[in-house]
Parts: structure tokens; C-alpha cells; sequence
């Protein structure tokens, strides 16, 4: 009863962006293309290191709202899993980059505004064929203290391309993006965090799938209705106890956010985001023919709108590993197998993903490789172990809770 | 509330409780309490829903029933459990029509003690499980239990020997739903099993 009295609840209120007049000035137009994949690489950090880690890594990403692309600038740090993300302009022959920054472990954030003059490298990245080289691109600005104005000096100094190896290096956020609990402003196995997920360092997304009362797979993880992943509504128990047509009028996520159905996450996927990985993570024990009808459509959908997508079939359990075999065509089905090696050939799953409490498993990783799979590990969330597994471990890809911390260890390796 | 639990100790050690004189022999009760009365619904209801209207009702029956054994001390323990209705609310979402509302059977273990004569403090630990009702496109009738508690002041009249009767004033707080509720009762005491205890010095 104390210790219930005594819990606090944190809140990370976001900061409004849009205040800074000389990006919002009518003059300031979109970057190209050119501009914004030269600017991607490996920063040092001089004014502001004793807050966000000696380097960063500087990446863009895209998601398509209403038909318009959206470009964000995202610079993943080595301290405190911060990150700011922001949106880029050239203006009078200058690039400006106006976000936000935060801190996963904590509940700091605040207003980031930063300018590459023409002296600074904006002359290279504004031309035709931009070529950068170390020291060649300085990015200058501030940042303050959540609404405060930015007035605190920060600085980026170019020192070498993104690292790229192994590739295809999959950077899986958990639930779609992040955990609700991190704190972050739109909620985990929603549209929203699909849209919002490649702003945070991610690649691809594993996602929880569940079976509504009348059998159609929606998204959601826990194994009731409650009030860490919803508003209240008054609905309790299983969400399986409940049709679709009930969940989408009475459930609405900790954000506003419907349940979205799994075809709902797909379309998402494949239309509007350039992710290039999906890990349906099958949270039931019924029939998967359902799922794999979805992934087959979706896959097909996908190669048909010229996508380089892999949607693989999470296999958690025993229960879920009957049922796949159970599929006429399991054999054919990607799949991803989260149990032993034998399971893995039994499945024929194309990958393995043990949990990371097992180690770096160098062995078992070549011996995967070897048979042409890939390797996963789950779920990793601490720093250092993010770090150790990167730096020492071959795996194909992390799921992690926090993907700009795997962002940057893998960006600056 | 462990303060006003430590507070009321102290209190009920000044005023309340008399102990036997040496030789007489120290009574035991069982006390049935039973009452019932109406609740109020405290907690946000922040279902926020674009374009779907929803009408909330926050208040409804409420009833309590609890067994304690009384000894001759200051603190009574026993079993609580009732009927609460926590909330509900109707909800049109363009031509359609629905309803759902939340209950609770609370299953608690209590502790009772006099804080001043006839001003007597409950606190209960325990279970509240909860009964939600839906009735749109189909009726779902769904079940989940949460830990809680709960804390209630009732002012005792005698109207017999063992029997009284009470106003009770009770919050309650489902911890895993976040629901807090308070309601207020018309009780009746009777004290209806009594026997001997050991011999005071």
C-alpha cells in the first residue's frame, strides 16, 4: 500500500519545434537528396561532449505522410542513449536543422537548432556532386533545456563515413519502436511508432501479434487489456475476449492510438516507410495460416512496389513452432526461430534468434552462417551490452528497446 | 496511512479501551457488520476517442458485509467483501449504440480498531475482482482481479446490547486499474457469538 503511495510517475513532455522564424522563413526550401546522404556520417562532438558523448552519428530517414515524403535528420549519441532528431532546410546557402533532442535514461529533453554556413561545408553538400572528407563539414548550433530557447553551443565536426559492416545490419526496434514505458509520444504496436520508428536509428520492427475474437491478427503484447499499453475504457481481460469492431471502438492506446489490425502495420511498412525488416512475433498459440496468408500477401505487395522487405514469422515456442510445421507450405515460409538449433532445421527457418542472456555465441553464429542463415539476438537494452555484443559478436541484427543506441554503436564501430 | 494507523493506536490507547480489571475474564465476539448505501467513482475516465460521444455515470450501489472477531484489544481483524459499482457509461458511435460498465467484489482481510468511543477505523488489503460488462455488436462479460485497498471511519449508535448501528464513510483503491472510489453507508452491527477468553492477572 507504502509502496503503491509512493510510485512516481514520469512524464517526458516534448518540446514544440516549430518556434524557430528562420526555419520557418519562406526562403528555407527541402534539401536534395545529394545534400542529405553526404551529410550522413561519423561526427565528433566539441561543445556539448560532456552532455551527449564525444561522437555522433548522423543518419536520415523517411516516412510518407499524405503523400508527401518526410526527411529526418537523426544524431545518435554515446551517452545516456541520447539522440536528437530533426528536419533539414537549405536557406541562402546554408543547411538548418531544427529538432529536439533526448535522453532515454532520464526524462531530459529540449529544443536543438543547428546551421552548416557555407564556410562550414554547406558549399560542398549544396553541390552537385558532394564529396565530403574529415573535417571538411562543421555543423554548428545550441540547444537548451525542454522549451527553454536553445542557447547552449554545441558542435559537429565530420570525421568519416557511417560504418557499414556486416550488411545487412538490422537495427529491430521492440514493439514497433520503443516500449510505452520508455516514455516516448506515440505508443508501442502502433501505426504511429511504425511511421515514427527509422527516426530513431531503426531498420526494421518486430511487432506483437495477437488473434481478436473472430480471428483477425492485430497488434498488441500483453495478455490483457490494461492500463500500461491503454487508456481506460473499461474493458478488461483478454483482448481475444473482444471482436475488432469492439476494440477499435472502445480501446484506444496510451497516445489515442487504435489497435491496429496486422494488416493495418503492413500496409504501413510497405507504403509509407522505408523499413526493410518485419518480425511478427506470434503472441497466440492457434493457427498461423492466417499470419502466413497476410505475410505472403504483404510480401507480394512489397516486391510489387519495388521493396527490398523480408516479413519473417516469430517463432517464440514449442505451441507456435507446432503450428508453423502445421502450414502446408512452412517450408517456403520465412520464419525466424527463437528456440535451439535443431529447431531452427526443423523449422527451416532462415533465422535464429536466441535471447542475449546466452552470450555472443560465436560458434553457433558461424554455424549458422554457415548453413546460410542469419542470426538475431533479443532483447538488448543495456549500453555496454549493446557495445560488447557489436564490438565481439557477429550477429545479423539486434532487437532492442532503445534502437539509437544500437544506431550508434553500430554507425561508429 | 501507517501514520494514521500509529496516530489512532496512541489515541485509542488514551480513550477508547479500558482493560478488565484483574481476575474478570476478557470476552471474545464475532461481529457481523452489513450495510449498503451509494459510492462515487473518483478516478479519471480519459478514453479519448475522436467522434464517438460517451455519457459517463460515476455513481451507483454500494454494500459491504464483514465478519470480524472482536477481542477484548484494540485491534479487531477479520473478512470483508461486498458489491461495488465502480462506473459506466453509454457510448454512440455514429449509428451505433453501446454500454459498459465496470463492478467490483471486493475480497479483503480487515483490521479494525476504536479510534475514539463509537468512532471506529477500518483498513482492508486484499482483492477487488472486477466485472466489466460490454454490450456493443454482442455482449462480452469480462473478468480480471486487482490487489487494493481499502480505509473506512464508521460512527457507532448502540441500539442493544450487541447490536448497533453505524454511518460509514470508505475509500477504496483498486491498484492494478487505478480506480478509487469512495462511498457512504448506513451499517448494522450484532455482535452475534461471544465467549470467554483467558482470565486476566
Amino acid at each position: 500500500m507504502v509502496a503503491a503511495g509512493c510510485k512516481n510517475e514520469y512524464k517526458v513532455v516534448m518540446p514544440d519545434a516549430s518556434g524557430w522564424n528562420l526555419f520557418n522563413s519562406p526562403g528555407a526550401l527541402p534539401l536534395a537528396f545529394a545534400s542529405r546522404t553526404a551529410m550522413e556520417g561519423v561526427y565528433s562532438v566539441f561543445n556539448g561532449s560532456d552532455i551527449f558523448g564525444e561522437l555522433s552519428a548522423i543518419k536520415w530517414s523517411y516516412t510518407i505522410k499524405n503523400a508527401d515524403t518526410v526527411f529526418h535528420v537523426s544524431g545518435f549519441f554515446g551517452k545516456d542513449i541520447a539522440y536528437f532528431i530533426g528536419t533539414g532546410k537549405k536557406l541562402n546557402g546554408s543547411i538548418l536543422i531544427n529538432g529536439y533532442w533526448r535522453k532515454m535514461v532520464s526524462t531530459e529533453t529540449g529544443l536543438i537548432r543547428l546551421i552548416i554556413s557555407a564556410e562550414n561545408g554547406s558549399s560542398i553538400l549544396l553541390g552537385p556532386n558532394p564529396i565530403v572528407t574529415p573535417g571538411s563539414i562543421t555543423i554548428d548550433g545550441f540547444f537548451g533545456n525542454q522549451q527553454q530557447e536553445p542557447v547552449i553551443p554545441i558542435t559537429f565536426k565530420y570525421t568519416r563515413k557511417l560504418n557499414n559492416s556486416p550488411s545487412p545490419f538490422r537495427i529491430l526496434a521492440h514493439r514497433s519502436g520503443g516500449r510505452t514505458s520508455d516514455l516516448l509520444s506515440v505508443s508501442e504496436n502502433s501505426v504511429e511508432m511504425i511511421l515514427k520508428t527509422a527516426e530513431f536509428g531503426s531498420t526494421g520492427i518486430e511487432i506483437d501479434v495477437r488473434l481478436s475474437k473472430g480471428g483477425i491478427p492485430i497488434l498488441y503484447h500483453d495478455n490483457t487489456i490494461n492500463l500500461r499499453t491503454t487508456q481506460k475504457s473499461g474493458l478488461l481481460g483478454p483482448v481475444e475476449n473482444y471482436t475488432y469492431e469492439q476494440l477499435s471502438t472502445f480501446v484506444r492506446l496510451t497516445h489515442g492510438e487504435k489497435i491496429p489490425t496486422l494488416k493495418d502495420a503492413l500496409e504501413t511498412v510497405v507504403y509509407k516507410t522505408g523499413l526493410t525488416f518485419v518480425w511478427l512475433d506470434t503472441k497466440y498459440a492457434g493457427s498461423l495460416a492466417i499470419v502466413r496468408a497476410i505475410q505472403k500477401e504483404y510480401l507480394q505487395k512489397a516486391a510489387a512496389a519495388g521493396r527490398t522487405l523480408q516479413i519473417v514469422i516469430g517463432l517464440p515456442g514449442d505451441e507456435q513452432l507446432e503450428q508453423f510445421l502445421a502450414l502446408p507450405d512452412y517450408a517456403s515460409a520465412p520464419s525466424l526461430c527463437e528456440l535451439s538449433l535443431a529447431d531452427v532445421e526443423r523449422s527451416k527457418a532462415i533465422i535464429w534468434a536466441p535471447r542475449f542472456t546466452e552470450g555472443t555465441q560465436n560458434d553457433n553464429v558461424a554455424l549458422v552462417h554457415q548453413q546460410g542463415k542469419q542470426a538475431f539476438v533479443w532483447t538488448l537494452d543495456v549500453p555496454e551490452f549493446i557495445t560488447s555484443f557489436i564490438n565481439e559478436g557477429q550477429f545479423d541484427g539486434i532487437l532492442t528497446n532503445f534502437p539509437s543506441c544500437v544506431a550508434y554503436n553500430y554507425y561508429v564501430h | 496511512m501507517v501514520v494514521l494507523i500509529v496516530a489512532c493506536n496512541s489515541l485509542s490507547a488514551q480513550d477508547a479501551v479500558k482493560p478488565n480489571p484483574p481476575g474478570i475474564a476478557k470476552k471474545h465476539s464475532l461481529v457481523l457488520d452489513i450495510g449498503g448505501g451509494y459510492s462515487n467513482y473518483l478516478s479519471p475516465l480519459n478514453f479519448k476517442a475522436t467522434g464517438i460521444e460517451k455519457d459517463y455515470v460515476r455513481s451507483g450501489p454500494a454494500a459491504t458485509i464483514r465478519i470480524l472477531w472482536q477481542p477484548q484489544y484494540r485491534l479487531r481483524l477479520g473478512l470483508e467483501t461486498g458489491f461495488c459499482n465502480f462506473y459506466s457509461y453509454r457510448l454512440v458511435n455514429g449509428n451505433k449504440k453501446g454500454k459498459v460498465s465496470v463492478s467490483a467484489i471486493p475480497v479483503m482481510v480487515v483490521w479494525s480498531m476504536a479510534i475514539v468511543k463509537r468512532l471506529d477505523i477500518f483498513a482492508g488489503f486484499g482483492t477487488y475482482m472486477l466485472t466489466s460488462k460490454l454490450d456493443y455488436e454482442g455482449k462480452v462479460i469480462s473478468k480480471l482481479n486487482s490487489l487494493g485497498t481499502s480505509v473506512a471511519l464508521a460512527y457507532k449508535i448502540p441500539i442493544s446490547k450487541t447490536t448497533a448501528i453505524a454511518a460509514e464513510a470508505k475509500w477504496m483503491n483498486a491498484f492494478q486499474t487505478k480506480d478509487d472510489v469512495v462511498s457512504a453507508e448506513l451499517r448494522v452491527v450484532w455482535k452475534f457469538f461471544q465467549w470467554d477468553g483467558r482470565k486476566g492477572k
